[in-house]
């Protein structure tokens, strides 16, 4: 039982961690859902200003306005949305149906993110 | 015959990592398997892998196959389709070539106590627990969960671990499922699936941590009712 | 050169191996056990490749006395019956320890109360005990799991074992000389007891079917170490080997289930060529029956491309054969057919070792501190192994040798090595390591014996053709001295191969010294030069006994017929 070098180095750990399908789907879902934190008050903020409901503030207009910040956020919605789907299905038991419907969710939320962004811009 | 390049990622204490390349020619049903013998035999003795029974039973020969977990004797070779990258199996160290310390996969296992002890106390057989586990270690490869947290049992671990709160006594049950109720066991799963892709056996192994996590919840309320 | 010392060493981690270190650890004195396997523990050997069943007597209407006819007659009554009788007795404790003490589960019958028995080649009364088809990974599983939760078992991983050793008196065994594969270095276990448990090997021909590490090691120490052997011609062929082409797959079993659901057996020309052998029973008749038929189909120039017959269990329905045979699907899948719609080449595949060393009831050998048990050891199974009797006998005699040696424990003490005994054994395998500007392939090489045997010791044999074999053996045990040298030591596969060749060129020699010396047919042993069962003059074992200057000594000795004769 003598102890044989092993390769466990740095470049070694880097190999090993790797993006796949379903621990992409978990970092964008939760990237998302951190950036509608910020996002979903900043929209709807601005339109309580635009409509003067809070007092009028421009730079809280011009984000509600703002068709970056429009893409951004229908962006954020549509994958943290689809996402969100395939988690609960795995959370029920579903796992079959949230592999099989992985890919045409992301595509789904490819299409709503490229429609959402012809219109804002 | 079919001609098949196969570039390998090597490692050895003295030539270090590298990658090596092998043109070799096997027969129409060869498997990868057959490749890393020929290659053994006929082209370079000094390339090292592991293997034993060569029917799927062991779980000897699991290795990255063309960026996936598989069994080597029973993955065709044509399925490469001429050009076809052997890697040794992930988130275990490399002693040498294909060949990995399995230890820390066997750790993990043994760490739930996995040896059963006595007839089963279970009136309900649950179909998805009885699938038979080889302990290959392509589910620990796979998982990018483990990669991570190095404390993380894994899924055979867990699904060994359905199997037992299935056949045991109540009182057994409950206090296993509550020792696998934290981020080293069922919850350390964020349902990435890189699992289930990578099982050479399809084993239902999300459904199984899934339903644990079912148990743990439904059974801990029983048993502070009671 | 290491060196590490125990109470309880175990060579091998199949059914015996495991259900010896689990016996020696749990004895109230807490023997040290380690368990040194050549593989990786609880995945290497045959054992965990069963996918009969286990035979144990629990009917309400059976017993182990119908149990051990079964076996002595499907032995053609060579079995030395004390052992037999033990393995008939004891296989009942063993199948309901490992139910009700080991997490085993078995099938149940409709009603879940009683196993699932289902019936098996010899059996008079169904008697297998399974799990599906898969019965070997399951015990061997929990086997495992149960052996590595001990604190006082420790594994040594992909450690060969090389040689006995013995104290420098020679009185008795006392320890193991192994090889570290990882590291390439030696390693020296000084043990008060020793088992070997390595499992055999019938990895010596064309197509065999065991686990491919498997290089008859057990055998041939235990050989060099002293032991008598006997029995050394009855080597089972499984009749349906898959032929898969030029793949390891090769030689795989074809599991009997399809046969017995009804599989038809044709030659080249479309016959069920049954019907000339053994019209009754057809594809259903014994395992050396069939062998037989299938090689002399072959030998006569009808067979299919591949060297084999035709196996068709089409006309069965394609979804019977997928849902009830999915294991074999696969394998046929991987093979290039489609066994749900065309028929597959199979032909008899080296498969099981019924010869071995001669031990007592508890496995102990002539040579003190040095037990044997499993394929290794030889008088359980005569002249033929019946299906589900192979587990039985691992489990069974692994139990009383791991109790008998952790009793030996208490009285032993720890013995000193052979220190000039090791440095020798050292240099013959280092030589095995191959020096540069040397040629030789191990690999060649093992074609060579492989082919040699299949031709003429294999599952029809005669005087002119073991004598080819032997000459082809002296050929090859010359070349290997001569090893192409390759790379470091670690984790050195052809090293690894030219030490398995040594090995089974010792057990194929004495194999075909033992074929020479049965003049008569029995069981798996068929001459054609002599084509008869002979009950008046061969009712005896022949013993092989190594002598100090090297030589083999041939002998026999009259079978005790302490239960039953012949009629």
């Amino acid at each position: 039982m003598t102890a044989v070098p092993r390769d466990q180095g740095e470049r070694r750990k880097w190999l090993d961690r790797r993006p796949t399908l379903g621990s992409v789907a978990w970092i964008v879902q939760r990237v998302a859902g951190l950036a509608l934190l910020v996002l979903v008050p900043l929209k709807v903020l601005g339109g309580w200003a635009f409509r003067q409901d809070i007092p009028f503030d421009s730079f809280l207009v011009r984000m509600h306005l703002n068709g970056a910040v429009d893409v951004a956020l229908i962006t954020a919605v549509a994958f943290h949305a689809v996402f969100g789907v395939r988690t609960v299905l795995i959370d029920v038991g579903l796992v079959r149906t949230a592999r099989v419907l992985t890919i045409p969710l992301i595509v789904f939320a490819s299409l709503v993110t490229i429609w959402g962004s012809v219109i804002a811009l | 015959m079919n001609d098949v390049r196969v570039s390998v990622r090597r490692f050895d204490t003295e030539a270090g990592r590298r990658v090596h390349g092998y043109d070799v020619q096997v027969s129409d049903t060869a498997s990868v398997l057959d490749v890393l013998r020929s290659i053994v035999a006929e082209h370079d003795p000094t390339l090292s892998f592991r293997s034993a029974c060569r029917v799927g039973m062991c779980g000897t020969c699991t290795i990255v196959i063309d960026g996936k977990e598989g069994l080597a004797c029973q993955t065709a070779a044509a399925d490469s389709a001429g050009a076809m990258t052997l890697e040794p199996l992930r988130n275990l160290p490399v002693i040498k070539d294909l060949v990995v310390d399995s230890s820390p996969f066997f750790d993990r296992y043994r760490a739930i106590a996995p040896q059963g002890t006595g007839p089963s106390h279970s009136v309900e057989t649950s179909s998805m627990a009885t699938g038979d586990c080889i302990t290959c270690g392509a589910c620990l490869s796979a998982c990018t969960m483990a990669a991570v947290n190095k404390s993380f049992v894994g899924p055979a671990a867990l699904f060994r671990g359905l199997r037992l709160v299935e056949e045991e006594s109540a009182e057994d049950a409950a206090s296993r499922l509550r020792g696998l109720a934290d981020s080293s066991g069922m919850y350390g799963c964020r349902g990435h699936l890189d699992c289930v892709s990578a099982c050479p056996k399809g084993l239902p192994l999300a459904e199984a941590i899934h339903k644990l996590k079912r148990l743990a919840i439904s059974r801990s309320f029983s048993v502070v009712s009671s | 050169m290491n060196e590490l010392n125990t109470d309880v060493l175990i060579i091998g981690s199949g059914g015996a191996g495991l259900f010896a270190a689990l016996r020696a650890s749990s004895h109230p004195a807490a023997p040290e056990v380690k368990v040194m396997v050549k593989g990786s523990f609880g995945k290497s050997g045959c054992t965990r490749m069963v996918q009969g069943g286990f035979n144990a007597a629990l009917q309400p209407d059976d017993s182990p006395v119908v149990h051990l006819r079964d076996t002595i007659v499907g032995g053609a009554f060579l079995n030395n019956q004390e052992l037999a009788r033990v393995l008939t007795e004891d296989a009942r404790e063993r199948v309901l320890e490992l139910s009700n003490e080991l997490g085993v589960r078995f099938d149940r019958d409709a009603q879940g109360d009683s196993f699932d028995f289902k019936p098996f080649g010899g059996m008079s009364i169904d008697r297998t005990v399974h799990r599906g088809d898969l019965t070997g990974i399951e015990i061997v599983s929990r086997l495992a799991d149960h052996v590595m939760s001990r604190p006082n078992v420790s594994i040594l991983e992909e450690h060969r074992a090389l040689e006995v050793l013995h104290t420098p008196s020679g009185d008795r065994a006392a320890g193991i000389l192994a090889l570290d594969m990882r590291s390439g270095d030696f390693t020296v276990v000084k043990a008060r007891t020793v088992l070997i448990a390595t499992g055999g090997g019938a990895r010596m021909y064309r197509y065999s079917s065991p686990s491919t590490e498997k290089s008859g090691d057990g055998i041939a120490m235990a050989f060099r170490a002293g032991v008598e052997l006997m029995d050394m011609e009855m080597l089972q062929f499984h009749p349906t080997g898959l032929l898969a082409g030029d793949s390891i797959l090769t030689g795989s079993v074809v599991e009997e289930g399809l046969r017995g659901a009804g599989g038809h057996l044709r030659n080249a020309v479309g016959e069920r060529f049954m019907s000339r052998y053994d019209p009754e029973r057809m594809e259903r008749s014994t395992r050396d029956q069939v062998s037989r038929a299938i090689y002399w189909e072959v030998d006569e120039g009808r067979g299919t491309p591949q060297g084999g017959v035709y196996l068709d269990v089409s006309h069965l329905g394609a979804d019977r054969i997928a849902s009830e045979f999915p294991g074999m699907t696969q394998r046929a899948s991987l093979a290039g057919r489609d066994l749900t719609t065309e028929p597959i080449e199979v032909v008899p595949t080296g498969h099981f070792h019924m010869g071995g060393a001669r031990i007592d009831l508890d496995g102990n050998t002539a040579i003190e501190g040095l037990w044997i048990a499993g394929e290794d050891a030889g008088g359980v199974h005569g002249a033929n192994r019946l299906g589900g009797n192979g587990v039985a006998e691992s489990t069974v005699f692994g139990a009383r040798a791991g109790s008998s040696m952790a009793e030996a424990v208490t009285h032993n003490g720890m013995p000193e090595v052979d220190g000039g005994q090791v440095g020798a054994f050292i240099a013959v395998a280092e030589r095995r390591l191959g020096e540069p500007g040397k040629s030789a392939n191990p690999y060649r090489l093992r074609k060579r014996v492989e082919d040699a045997m299949w031709d003429g010791a294999g599952v029809i044999r005669d005087a002119a053709g073991l004598g080819r074999v032997l000459e082809t053996l002296e050929s090859v045990e010359s070349d290997l001295g001569g090893v192409q040298s390759a790379g470091s030591r670690a984790y050195n596969l052809m090293w690894n191969e030219a030490l398995n060749l040594a090995n089974i060129v010792v057990v194929a020699r004495l194999l075909c010294i033992s074929a020479l010396a049965r003049t008569e047919s029995r069981g798996a042993h068929f001459r054609s030069d002599y084509p008869e069962q002979n009950d008046d003059d061969w009712l005896r074992n022949v013993v092989l006994s190594p002598r100090d200057d090297g030589a083999i000594d041939t002998s026999t000795v009259l079978v005790e017929l302490t239960h039953l004769a012949p009629s």
